[in-house]
């Protein structure tokens, strides 16, 4: 058996050679011509060379461990902004005077890196500080026209000297923004007026004592259910200076950097946003007092414990935030919370897991009037860490006041707390001095960020480790067999042993510090074991493998759940030192009380409906007529910003009355039949506009005949309502045009549409760009290179993610322009028609609705959608070749993209583009900057010399249902036209990822409006050029029918090893005979129609 | 006060009016029952009639019905393959789930019930539990996982039993036998406590005058003593069972989706999902209805004449 295995991988090893010799061969070829189909010029791929001088496996604590004798530099080097190199390669702009600075200012854009030689004075380490706007800028290019615009996304740099990156950490350093609030005021003649969080109005409010009572007044303007409505958050621009830190939070301490006397050069290199840049220096972080040296100062100054009365801060009146996601939140669980109220939504808090992330901050003021030390006692709660404590870090006017206040400690309790900030071990009392101070709270590690540092560390050791063996082993590692690993990786071994030792260290560590073992230490100790294990018996190495595995993703998720610090604020209280906290929940009674109030409070509470601000005054029975109700069956938290959009922009543009209902899916159906449906429905499946029109529930957009035709306002130009803003409305050809031209196929039925693009989704390839350097791979361009590379991927024992069944087959056939159904040439049509009219008249076949009329003005019969198309060469040819991907070249058919794609064994997948990014972001934050994603492998075509790169997409829709009426239709069309403008689409992408955090990428269906969202300029030029490659598949009655045989034929040729074309042949009849039956129902033509008037298939 | 009241006789005076003096004399028992009786009919009876006279017209939900009289019903006896093939899923689900998760149920229950009464409550919440927690059956499909790294499928290629995951839930070669383990695994729920219950009530007093009788041996106790004493329970729990079986639907297409991979577990059920969901076809998926509701019926009718020979 082994000689016989030995032999094989002999032959495998000649064969795989051979192979790749000959792949180069065919890349030689296909690199011909590297263009995408639309010609658009743009497949942006990360040269792999270009990648590599950024790779570097060295973490920062080994980095600071080899330099740890060297000194911290005393001399600053101020660079020269405007002494930029000749090799930068970013838009660049210096202006002077910009945005009130002094001197001038460098304006970096969005792509590219910028270079500085500098001349370093002295041997030592060196941190890199940036002041730099916290706005959104502009960025001209040599031309003059707008290179690139700020997007409000956090601003994100690469920092290196000289060649090469130092250590990973500096792959990817962040900058914060800093957001606003814009509070509506509700004036009493119901117009609207606006203030911000950083207005002289709204800072003397807070700064107010009295303000700070719950019965006091509020800022929130309340929207007509009574409920508060939350302020909008704006980006604020100012100047702020900070140091490079660890964006992971691990290092507390500015990044320091190594240099040597002499000349370098320093590169800025972008990842997202431009940057206004006023001043970089590179200078060591100044030392911090310890607590006791920090009294010791006071004190000896003469300053006294405070004695007066409790200053206040509500926690739900920030003033500054780093984050848009930061957000006032509604806490209904305790009384006490400030202020509160049994069935009404009141602001009374703010945080939780929206304030989880190392890096982000808010920011209070507070007008101190006695000098001295004060106790700061926030009311706190923090339930998701059993056991364990999250961390913040105080900034008081900007300046940390000892070194003990970046670990301030939060404990776990399902209760408020109202402790003194503290470390753990002491209670802290902070100086201030009288007049206004501002109070910034950041998100750290505190105490630890060290332990988790370590962690970090470890883990991508091990998952190093595991992919060095399994290339050894591959996948299946047999345990019977010695593959002799002390001789081949003696490195791994002794890896092995010490991150055992490591992980044990830190077990025992976090018991130190937190003071009590629990569920954390447990997974540590738990790797810890097998590691250990696996380092002393190499022969055990091979059957410990898939539990290596599964033990380095469970140490990736406790890291990614340690990582995070959620915390809750109601209020921070400045109080006499040796006052008395102020009460942190209130007692039994209260509390029953409360809840007593609330529970008969929801009887009579409406939930559901979304209240607006301002009650518009819509008693004219005109616009009454008008009026339409929209309803979605999204998320609340969506629906909600659909109602301040049509509140905000539509009602401003339109003076339409809309209703907007919250719905669960799946009453649309029975709301209709019932006549008590919507006029529009937000967010309908890609086969719902087709299969409610054919049942006449849905109105077509562009023709009379069963609708209304948007492409001609002229009837409404006179009306009382409409005649008043018709210029505004968009025709229906120009919405369409918003959209890539083939997301309006499935909406599409002889000719008529009934619906208009919503969201798009589809796939594109993400890959790996560490791991494909580190394997000397290219990134496919054609499926030709994508072949070659499955050798070298499978070699290594890597997998690579592909979508099953006719997901892949069909994107492959697309590619090489066959379609799903059969098509037909102008003479066929023709020959078909003339068919048909053998038997019936012209008029008699337009009133069986049997003809239609084409765009170009021809009459046709309706046959599309009459037969389908699989049993055709290309269809059965690429079906096969996708089986056997999945039977001959063994890809997984089912696996976790994000842990595959994280632990590096799934380097390269073809995945959906949104949910895949979603998850990546939140998922697997450690390898951020090491994947990316673009368009799909395209299909050569030798005639045309170009390449199919097309992907195929799911769109979702906007319908107008049988609820509209003659009256009504154009308030209906309005608003559908409005929902898919790209400034619409653009803030409702942007405003859900405020809400619910930058894992929540929208997938508009809009192309204008992906450019104004935050993706990042290389993600939006592949994003684009996948845009424009876009095909999706038509929906004709009965196209239910083919996703279920396809998959059945499938799964025939994946399970029970049967011929994927014989499969699928053995299933067209099915389908065709449903469509033929659906079609009957429709009373539209079929194939059997035609068998009848004699065989024209015959005469072809 | 009765005394001059004349009893009113049946034969005296026609059949309906003598039921109106009846509801009349007992209107008490009438107003109380009503509020029962009003639910039922609003959300049985008159559902079932509708679904009956829908299931002679073709209905798209959307559209007003139209009458048909009885095509669906031919199309779907003689030009239906699937709905053949679910007739015989459904069937051998029955009959194989059905009267082996009763068995099951009994023989657990009777095991059970000799145990000391701590360790019985015990056992009982054990075997109950996974019919009272929801969705519990979809542990079946992490450990049956189709990825590589699914527990079976992992197990079985570190033993070197099979070289590549098999997708168990998507094979038509296995997800006959899986569903129906899973079945009656997730079956062992009302029916068991039913008879649990049954084994408390029955008096003890019989089995001393049973062994007197010459009862021989604990079959011969439970065949002539405990089972006829315990009819009512076993009649509940053979009806559960029944319909549970006709009914075993939501769990397959948790597991496997829907539709099954060449129909190989389509149920009626699914059949009737299908039309009624994907397909817009309501008269159709109605006429389906109508004929599982017989089905039940029927099998309901057919379980007293089996459970009277129960000790005989």
């Amino acid at each position: 058996m082994t000689r016989f295995k030995n032999c094989f991988s002999k032959l495998m090893a000649v064969l795989l050679v051979c192979v790749m010799l000959l792949g180069d061969y065919a890349l030689l070829g296909a690199y011909a011509k590297v263009e995408s189909v639309d010609g658009s010029d743009s497949l942006v791929r990360t040269s792999l060379s270009e990648i590599e001088k950024l790779l570097t496996s060295v973490s920062y604590s080994s980095y600071l461990e080899i330099y740890k004798d060297v000194k911290n530099a005393d001399k600053e080097i101020v660079i020269d902004l405007s002494a930029y190199k000749e090799d930068s390669t970013a838009t660049v702009n210096l202006k002077d005077g910009y945005e009130g600075a002094e001197g001038t200012v460098l304006l970096m854009g969005d792509d590219g890196k910028i270079v500085f030689d500098i001349d370093v004075p002295e041997t030592a380490m060196y941190s890199v500080y940036i002041e730099y706007w916290t706005g959104d800028i502009e960025v001209l290019d040599a031309s003059g026209a707008v290179a690139a615009v700020g997007k409000s996304a956090d601003i994100e740099r690469i920092i290196y000297f000289d060649e090469s990156v130092s250590f990973k950490e500096s792959r990817s350093l962040t900058f914060t923004r800093a957001w606003k609030d814009v509070y509506t005021k509700i004036e009493d003649d119901k117009s609207k007026s606006y203030f911000d969080s950083v207005s002289d109005f709204f800072l003397d409010f807070v700064r107010d004592q009295a303000n700070m009572s719950p019965d006091s007044d509020r800022l929130f303007p309340y929207d007509t259910n009574g409920n508060e409505a939350k302020p909008t958050k704006e980006i604020y621009g100012m100047w702020t200076g900070s140091f490079a830190y660890d964006t992971s939070g691990y290092y507390p301490n500015p990044l320091k950097y190594y240099l040597t006397e002499g000349a370098h050069t320093l590169n800025i290199e972008t990842i997202t946003e431009p940057m206004a840049i006023k001043k970089i220096v590179l200078k060591a972080a100044s030392d911090t007092l310890t607590y006791d040296e920090y009294i010791a100062k006071h004190t000896a100054a003469g300053a006294k414990d405070y004695t007066g009365e409790t200053l206040k801060i509500q926690a739900e009146y920030p003033v500054l935030t780093s984050d848009r996601t930061l957000y006032q939140i509604n806490d209904r669980k305790s009384s006490v919370s400030e202020p509160q109220d049994s069935t009404l939504i009141r602001y009374n808090s703010i945080g939780s897991n929206k304030w989880q992330y190392v890096g982000q901050w808010i920011e209070y003021t507070i007008d101190v009037k006695e000098s001295g030390f004060y106790s700061i006692i926030p009311r706190s709660k923090q339930e998701e860490f059993m056991g364990s404590f999250v961390s913040r870090k105080i900034l008081i006017d900007g300046e940390l006041p000892f070194e003990e206040a970046q670990n301030l400690r939060f404990n776990y309790s399902t209760s408020w707390r109202t402790d003194v900030l503290n470390n753990g071990v002491t209670n802290f009392k902070f100086y201030l001095e009288e007049g206004i101070h501002t109070i910034r709270f950041q998100v750290v590690l505190g105490d630890m960020s060290d332990i988790l540092g370590r962690v970090s560390d470890s883990l991508s050791n091990l998952n190093e480790y595991y992919r060095k063996i399994l290339m050894i082993t591959g996948a299946e590692p047999d345990d019977t067999r010695d593959y002799k690993f002390q001789k081949l990786i003696p490195d791994v071994l002794k890896g092995f042993k010490e991150e055992a030792e490591n992980l044990n260290q830190i077990a025992e560590e976090i018991i130190l510090i937190s003071g009590s073992a629990g569920d954390q230490t447990g997974t540590l100790k738990k790797v810890a074991v097998i590691v250990e294990r696996m380092g002393k018996h190499p022969s055990e190495i091979a059957g410990y493998m898939n539990t290596l595995k599964e033990y380095t993703a469970t140490l990736g998720t406790w890291l990614s759940d340690n990582t995070s610090q959620p915390l809750l604020l109601d209020y921070v209280a400045f109080q006499a030192v040796d006052a008395k906290a102020p009460k942190a929940e209130a007692g039994f009674f209260a509390s029953m009380w409360a809840e007593i109030l609330k529970f008969f409070g929801s009887f009579s509470a409406d939930y559901n409906s979304i209240g607006s601000l301002v009650e518009k005054d819509y008693s004219d029975e005109a616009l009454q007529e008008c009026a339409i109700e929209v309803w979605t069956a999204n998320s609340r938290e969506e629906a909600t910003i659909i109602r301040n959009l049509v509140d905000d922009s539509f009602n401003e543009r339109y003076s339409i009355p809309v209703t907007v209902k919250l719905v669960v899916g799946g009453t649309l159906l029975p709301a209709t039949l019932a006549g008590t449906g919507p006029d529009v429905y937000m967010g309908a499946g890609q086969s719902d506009p087709v299969n409610f029109a054919i049942r006449s529930a849905v109105y077509s957009l562009n023709s009379e005949a069963h609708g209304y035709n948007f492409n001609d306002l002229s009837k409404w130009a006179d009306h009382p309502v409409y005649g008043e803003f018709i210029d505004d409305i968009a025709t229906f050809d120009e919405v369409t045009k918003r959209f890539a031209p083939a997301a309006m196929v499935p909406f599409t039925l002889y000719g008529e549409a009934y619906g208009i693009a919503d969201t798009m989704s589809f796939s594109m390839m993400f890959y790996r760009k560490d791991l494909f350097v580190e394997l000397g791979l290219e990134v496919p361009n054609t499926w030709e290179d994508f072949y070659d590379l499955i050798y070298t991927m499978q070699s290594n024992s890597l997998d690579i993610g592909f979508p099953q069944g006719t997901g892949g087959s069909f994107i492959w056939a697309y590619q090489q322009n066959d379609d799903l159904f059969v098509t037909y040439t102008d003479e066929e049509y023709d020959a078909y028609l003339n068919q048909l009219l053998t038997q019936y008249t012209m008029d008699e076949l337009v009133e069986m609705g049997w003809v239609y009329t084409d765009a170009s003005g021809k009459v046709r019969p309706k046959i599309d959608g009459m037969e389908i198309n699989l049993g055709s060469n290309t269809m059965l040819e690429t079906f096969k070749k996708v089986c056997e991907l999945f039977t001959d070249y063994d890809f997984p058919y089912s696996y976790s993209i994000a842990t595959r794609f994280r632990q590096g064994i799934m380097p390269l997948a073809i995945a959906d583009y949104t949910s895949t990014y979603n998850t990546m972001v939140i998922f697997a934050p450690e390898i951020s900057g090491l994947w990316e994603f673009t368009p799909l492998p395209g299909t050569f075509d030798p005639e045309t010399e170009t390449i199919n790169n097309s992907t195929i997409a799911a769109v979702s829709s906007l319908i107008m249902m049988r609820g509209a009426n003659e009256k009504n239709a154009l308030s209906a069309w309005t608003f559908m036209q409005w929902w898919s403008s790209a400034d619409v689409q653009s803030t409702f992408g942007n405003e859900k990822i405020a809400l619910l955090g930058p894992s929540a990428k929208y997938s508009t269906a809009n192309i204008e409006a992906l450019q104004k969202m935050s993706w990042s300029k290389d993600e939006l030029d592949n994003l684009v050029a996948q845009f424009n490659a876009v095909e999706c598949t038509p929906e004709y009655p009965g196209s239910y029918i083919i996703g279920r045989f396809t998959n059945f034929a499938f799964l025939g040729a994946y399970n029970n090893d049967d011929n994927p074309v014989e499969k699928m042949r053995s299933y067209l009849d099915d389908i065709n005979a449903e469509l033929t039956r659906k079609r009957q129902e429709f009373d539209l033509p079929t194939t059997e129609t035609f068998k009848e008037l004699g065989s024209v298939a015959d005469d072809k | 006060m009765a005394k001059k009241e004349q009893a009113v006789v049946r034969k005296d005076i026609s059949r309906f009016s003598w039921t109106l003096n009846e509801i009349k004399k007992h209107k008490v028992a009438y107003l109380m029952v009503a509020p029962f009786f009003i639910l039922f009919i609003m959300f049985y009876v008159v559902p079932v009639v509708l679904s009956v006279v829908l299931s002679f017209t073709v209905f798209n939900m959307l559209e007003f019905p139209e009458f048909v009289f009885f095509d669906n019903y031919i199309r779907l006896l003689f030009d239906d393959e699937v709905f053949i093939t679910a007739i015989k899923n459904t069937l051998i689900f029955a009959v194989i789930t059905g009267p082996a998760s009763y068995l099951l149920s009994l023989f657990f229950a009777w095991f059970i019930n000799e145990l000391r009464p701590k360790l019985r409550a015990f056992l009982t919440l054990i075997f109950y539990a996974p019919s009272i927690s929801g969705a519990v059956y979809l542990i079946w499909a992490v450990f049956f996982s189709s990825d590589q790294y699914g527990f079976v499928n992992a197990y079985l290629i570190e033993f070197g039993i099979i070289n590549e995951p098999k997708l168990w839930f998507q094979d038509t070669d296995t997800i006959f036998p899986l569903i129906i383990v899973v079945a009656l695994w997730t079956s062992l729920g009302t029916s068991f406590l039913t008879f649990i219950a049954g084994f408390q009530v029955v008096n003890k007093d019989l089995y001393e005058a049973g062994a007197i009788d010459g009862i021989k041996n604990r079959w011969q106790e439970l065949w002539y003593i405990t089972l006829p004493s315990m009819r009512p329970q076993m009649m509940l729990s053979a009806i559960l069972s029944i319909t549970g079986a006709f009914g075993f639907g939501g769990v397959i297409t948790a597991l496997v989706g829907f539709p099954s991979p060449d129909y190989c577990v389509h149920t009626i059920m699914h059949h009737l999902d299908d039309y009624g969901g994907a397909r817009y076809e309501m008269g159709y998926a109605s006429a389906i209805a109508t004929i599982l509701f017989f089905m039940m019926i029927g099998c309901n009718l057919l379980i007293p004449r089996i459970l009277r020979k129960v000790g005989s």
